[in-house]
């Protein structure tokens, strides 16, 4: 029955957005990674970065851990199972959308 | 319209695709203890060889006369009564030390850190079992898997863990290469009795240290070559420059 559905319904709203996507891309290929490392790769601000990641903290697809190195404040980045399943789905849901207009 | 939406999935794929290669250029730690583990195993070689004799200040022997760590051979690698087996099981901790090191002053230094407690998990494990192994041969069995599971084979299961890791298909396939190694001179020294003399000396014995010394050198020829990959895939890396707009 689900090979008969649009692949657009495979889409998760939370993860459909370019930057989400760019953070989940990053973080399935490491354990984990900076704020500073993503705000690098993505070209994002500070702000606009905090509030994707705040995004996919509250949907459960990442955890963020503040911790104090020295004097700096750090966060680090790292996908959960789910974070990581919800990002393999909409790669799949953007390639089967692909190949059917292919 | 549909051929805009479609054009913009193939582009988001392809910028994900961008993200998750320059994620793992970046993060890419191999280089390092695939050097590390190719001159530990060039440095065998004055064990091997004869030119050290063990731990300096004097003999602390056992009851039947032989050095203290005479017995240390047993970790499978040959050598017979030179301190070949106490080089081993030094150098493995070393090794793994040295690389933990790096992993973290990499991550610090990239503010990325990859799942290389597998790499240290699964090599240190080895070299644990290796040790065990070679404990229970001396202390209660005549003979045991022990000189299957040797100091070098930890080397290569540690590199083969980190090639998979890292998705570094050079990395898993020269551990894969050092467990080949492992397993023919631990081969060679436990049948080398079995080999003809050469006048000069046991053949099989003869191979030892050659086998390791080129695999060693092999190594750190593609640590080297390795380093510089990465290095050129860092410097290649382009980071994007428009931010993505502001979720609504």
């Amino acid at each position: 029955m689900t090979s008969t559905l649009h692949p657009v319904v495979g889409l998760d709203d939370v993860v459909h957005q370019r930057a989400r996507l760019g953070i989940l891309a990053i973080l399935t290929e490491v354990a984990e990674a900076d704020v500073a490392a993503l705000k690098a790769e993505l070209g994002l601000t500070d702000g606009n970065l905090g509030r994707h990641l705040q995004v996919l903290a509250d949907a459960g697809f990442v955890t963020l851990e503040r911790t104090i190195v020295g004097t700096r404040a750090k966060t680090r980045v790292r996908a959960t199972k789910a974070g990581a399943k919800a990002f393999r789905n909409e790669v799949k849901a953007l390639r089967a959308l692909l190949d059917r207009v292919r | 319209m549909q051929s805009d939406s479609m054009t913009q999935s193939a582009d988001l794929l392809i910028e994900i695709d961008e993200h998750g290669a320059r994620t793992r250029a970046r993060a890419a730690a191999g280089w390092l203890p695939l050097l590390l583990a190719g001159l530990a195993m060039l440095g065998a070689f004055p064990a091997y060889a004869g030119w050290w004799d063990g731990p300096a200040g004097g003999c602390i022997c056992t009851s039947d006369g032989a050095p203290w760590w005479d017995r240390l051979g047993v970790v499978g690698l040959g050598g017979g009564s030179r301190p070949v087996g106490l080089y081993w099981l030094a150098v493995v901790p070393v090794v793994y030390a040295a690389s933990a090191g790096w992993f973290a002053m990499s991550a610090r230094r990239t503010g990325l850190r990859q799942r290389w407690g597998l790499h240290l998990l699964a090599g240190l494990g080895t070299a644990g079992v290796a040790v065990v192994l070679a404990v229970a041969r001396v202390a209660w069995l005549p003979w045991s898997p022990g000189a299957l599971f040797t100091p070098l084979l930890a080397l290569a299961v540690g590199l083969v863990a980190l090639g998979l890791v890292e998705r570094d298909r050079v990395v898993t396939s020269s551990g894969a290469a050092v467990a080949v190694v492992a397993v023919a001179v631990s081969a060679l020294a436990r049948h080398s009795s079995h080999l003809p003399d050469s006048g000069l000396g046991n053949v099989g014995q003869a191979l030892l240290a050659p086998s390791v010394e080129v695999a060693g050198l092999g190594l750190v020829l593609v640590g080297a070559a390795a380093y510089v990959r990465s290095a050129n895939k860092r410097t290649a890396s382009v980071t994007p420059t428009a931010p993505p707009a502001v979720p609504a």
